[in-house]
């Protein structure tokens, strides 16, 4: 059987290989997109992983160490400062040093020795007392390549690590024996919920097109399965052949996705998240998972071929006639409306929880596949509309052609709608990165136990010199002194900004000094990769919606070669059909994009309200919009030398 | 017997070295129907596509009426085709997605009607073939010899000149294709267009006024034209007289006068 399948495919000339090798290609598209869809959660997981050793397990009895964390800052950037202090002479080797940290060492990330590289010793190392860089941090010690980290070796009486901090993000004092079993940073559990999200933006649209272009060419074999079927082939072995065929060809299109996946997985690494790029190995999810997609995808290509091919069995004569386009069931719309409410109703309800994190993002997932169900009703009515009013022929052939197939026409335009939905959603967020540049005068402060305050101001005086003024406040800017400690601050010169930080910090014990701008690096950092991650999600969303518009306008080509050919002899100009082909295209396009823009913009609405306006999100909507309608037309305009080849064509019976 | 207005001389055509056409003249008169026959291979649709201004032959000249229309562009050719030639096939040249209505009113809307004034006539054209009340069918809820009459209101309905008819009946039943047939007929006498049908069928050809034969590329029976043939020149628009030996007697053979 397997062979017959084969043969059928190799001789059935250069159209049944074009249309095999259409499906695999837009399978192999999909892959890809979904294997990286699947590595970047695990992407997320691996660097998480590797920041735990940051926050061991705290040792109640036999600590073999003491551990400590702060931010650092430095210019516009924050510097991760892990302090260590051995207890015992068996102190346990951090991931990435090749010894437990003496007192006094320094160890750098290459990043933070890149950027401290020529910074005189007053302006950083000074803050670590009598210090010396003594190595570079090695990539088990950190969570990506640009990551800015110093570990400090220090005595374990050193009041770095007996003072408690304050701010929440950092580790106090505690003593550990091992580093396993640590607490990853909070800031990837917020990454990878994010990641989820993004994954099943990018996942559904690439599933749906992927199984969508196993009908395509599942529809353009009706002619030669009801030929198979009229010679006696039962319908078993019939639906027996055409799986064959097109898993051989989804199976085909898997593997070269997913090498192709392992080879630009360089290229993806360079993608910028929470201020830096990736390590290659952390992009390989590893290959059971790599194994797993490149078999589900041929797999669920295999299910949707199966069920394109129902009609095709219960009726081998009817499906090479064309019957009156069946109206699309309202239900498609009641499925979507459901769902569509659950998600919103859900959304309000939810609390945070890992379960109810999960079932929101199945809902969310679900809502998005159920745009595709209400996606080609909504192109079915306007393709209604537009031909009651359509004046002109090319109007008049691209509305009935939207009223006849309209899933086609709404493969060629969901992704685009996907896109437009979230550029929607997002675009109005006001996303402004604060300037965190050195002014003219600064002043930074710190929080401490309020019993030692008044003596740590004065032992900062004396070493601040005449320099700077200090003093002892409730609150300075954003800082307000917790219960039981209180706010030294210190105004300078923003040209001593850096020696009065370092300075400060050696004096006082706990969180380093921060400006009250500081605190924005965190979250310009957190904007930036938001930022880069809607980008990369509309590339993703883009590249399958001009990779799928421009296999369905090939595919519509093949499909109407013969009429096209009769039209082009009874003088029909092709521009005519171009114009049609085009408008088949932009009028959904402009209409569904259009409204999923507004759905999007209308769901986040209650959110912004409250925040402001950002001119920088009107700039992505916009350019959304653009490449999104450049990219489609674009990739339809790719047929049109196939379709005058079709049209010119006057073999006299043409296959 | 009235002059042609469908004329070529020694056409020649080839697809690569193998000759399609080697060397055809070929007339038409207005109300005159005429058959081209042969075996398979013989050049019998490459004759019609260079006589219909699909393709451009080689060699040789095609005229309708005194314009000669092999030589030009292929927009000119084009409108010439949706204007003045109108096309009858085996199957598939109705759009499937278009109402019959539809299908029938395209040529004139592509013409530049609009679409109410296009409809009107592509109706009447619909219930003078008997298929009143189908108009809002699509190809696909159609019989095939309603289908047939479908794209024959449509080919009609821009009131040709000429009608090339490419074995119009060959996917039809003997009962469906001898009425398709006798609509063809009778339509072509009432507009005084000239009908150029290829086919197969001796009974189509039988109904038809005059039978050409085309075998290996050739008028069956006649030489190679170009020698002894004299053209068109001047007095072409005078035309042959039928019964006479005169210009065409070199092709007796072929040519059945009825």
């Amino acid at each position: 059987m397997t062979e017959l399948a084969w043969r059928l495919t190799r001789l059935g000339g250069r159209r049944a290989l074009l249309s095999t090798g259409l499906t695999a290609l837009a399978v192999a598209v999909a892959t890809l997109l979904l294997q990286f869809a699947v590595a970047g959660n695990f992407a997320f997981a691996e660097r998480a992983d590797r920041t735990s050793w940051r926050e061991p397990v705290a040792a109640e009895t036999d600590a073999s160490a003491i551990i400590a964390t702060a931010a650092d800052h430095f210019g516009g950037a924050t510097v991760t400062r892990v302090d260590l202090a051995a207890l015992t002479d068996d102190a346990p080797v951090p991931p990435g040093l090749d010894a437990f940290p003496a007192p006094g060492e320094v160890w750098l990330s290459p990043a933070a020795a890149d950027l401290l590289d020529g910074a005189p010793a007053a302006d950083f190392l000074a803050r670590y007392g009598d210090a010396h860089v003594a190595g570079e941090l090695g990539e088990a010690a950190l969570a990506h390549p640009n990551e800015l980290v110093a570990v400090v070796g220090r005595d374990d009486d050193d009041p770095a690590m007996t003072t408690d901090r304050y701010n929440a993000d950092a580790v106090s004092p505690r003593a550990f024996d091992a580093y396993t079993g640590g607490t990853p940073d909070t800031v990837y559990g917020f990454y990878q919920i994010l990641m989820a999200l993004a994954a099943v933006l990018m996942a559904v649209p690439a599933a749906v097109f992927g199984a969508a272009a196993a009908r395509l060419t599942v529809s353009r074999r009706d002619e030669r399965l009801a030929a198979l079927r009229l010679i006696g082939a039962t319908p078993a072995q019939v639906v027996r052949l055409t799986l064959i065929e097109t898993t051989l060809a989804a199976a085909a299109g898997s593997l070269v996705g997913t090498v192709a996946w392992l080879l630009s997985t360089p290229l993806f690494a360079l993608i910028p998240i929470d201020g830096g790029r990736w390590y290659v190995a952390d992009l390989w999810a590893g290959a059971p998972w790599t194994a797993a997609v490149a078999v589900a995808v041929p797999v669920l290509v295999a299910v949707s071929a199966l069920i394109g091919l129902r009609s095709v069995v219960i009726s081998p004569l009817g499906v090479a006639r064309r019957v009156k386009p069946k109206g699309l069931k309202t239900i498609r719309v009641v499925v979507f409306a459901v769902l569509a409410f659950a998600f919103m109703v859900g959304s309000q309800a939810m609390g945070g929880s890992m379960v109810a994190v999960a079932v929101m993002l199945v809902l969310f997932g679900g809502t998005l596949a159920a745009v595709n169900l209400v996606g080609p009703w909504i192109v079915q009515r306007l393709g209604k509309v537009l031909a009651r009013t359509a004046r002109t022929p090319a109007r008049l052939l691209a509305a009935r052609r939207l009223a006849e197939d309209p899933r086609s026409a709404w493969r060629a335009v969901s992704g685009v709608a996907i896109a437009g939905f979230i550029a929607g959603s997002v675009a109005m967020f006001p996303m402004v990165i604060t300037d965190t540049d050195v002014q003219e005068t600064e002043t930074i402060a710190a929080m401490v136990p309020a019993d030692d305050a008044e003596a740590l101001a004065a032992d900062l005086t004396a070493a601040l010199g005449a320099g700077a003024e200090v003093a002892v406040v409730e609150s300075s800017g954003f800082l307000t002194a917790d219960d039981g400690a209180a706010v030294i601050e210190a105004t300078a010169a923003g040209a001593d900004l850096e020696s009065v930080r370092s300075t400060m910090t050696a004096v006082l014990p706990g969180d380093p000094p921060e400006r009250e701008i500081d605190s924005s690096i965190m979250s310009n950092r957190l904007i930036g990769s938001v930022r880069t991650g809607v980008t990369v999600v509309l590339a993703v969303v883009f590249a399958t919606a001009a990779v799928s518009a421009a296999i369905s306008a090939i595919g519509s080509v093949l499909d109407r070669r013969q009429t096209y050919r009769l039209l082009h002899l009874a003088g029909t100009p092709q521009q005519v059909l171009d114009r049609a082909r085009r408008q088949e295209t932009v009028l959904p396009l402009a209409f569904i994009g259009g409204a999923s823009i507004l759905t999007g913009m209308i769901l986040t609405f209650p959110v912004i309200g409250a925040m402001g306006f950002d001119a920088s999100g009107l700039l992505i909507l916009t350019a959304t919009v653009a490449l999104g309608v450049t990219a489609v037309i674009a990739a339809g305009s790719l047929s049109r030398p196939l379709l005058r080849s079709a049209m010119l064509d006057v073999s006299p019976r043409p296959d | 017997m009235r002059p042609p207005m469908l004329t070529a001389r020694a056409l020649v055509k080839r697809f690569g070295t193998a000759p399609a056409l080697d060397g055809v003249d070929f007339h038409a008169a207005p109300g005159e129907s005429v058959a081209v026959t042969g075996p398979s291979g013989s050049g019998k649709s490459t004759l019609l596509h260079c006589l219909a201004g699909i393709m451009r032959p080689d060699d040789g000249e095609v005229r309708l009426f005194d314009e000669r229309i092999d030589s030009l562009s292929e927009r000119r050719r084009s409108h010439l085709r949706r204007t003045r030639f109108a096309f009858l096939f085996q199957f598939g040249q109705l759009l499937p997605e278009l109402p019959a209505e539809e299908n029938v009113a395209l040529p004139l809307m592509l013409d530049g009607r609009s679409r109410r004034d296009s409809l009107e006539p592509a109706r009447a054209e619909l219930r003078r073939l008997g298929l009143e009340g189908k108009e809002q069918r699509r190809p696909g809820e159609l019989s095939g010899g309603e289908a047939q009459r479908v794209a024959l209101a449509r080919a009609l309905v821009v009131r040709p000149a000429v009608v090339f008819a490419d074995e119009p009946t060959g996917a039809l039943d003997r009962a469906t294709g001898d009425q398709v047939m006798g609509v063809l007929l009778d339509t072509v006498a009432e507009l005084d267009a000239a009908l150029v049908v290829v086919t197969h069928d001796p009974r189509i050809a039988a109904r038809c006024t005059r039978t050409i034969e085309i075998r290996d590329g050739r008028l069956s029976g006649a030489p190679r034209t170009g020698d002894g043939f004299d053209g068109f020149a001047g007095t072409a628009p005078a035309g042959p007289a039928p019964d006479s030996a005169g210009r065409f007697g070199h092709e007796p053979v072929a040519e059945v006068w009825r």
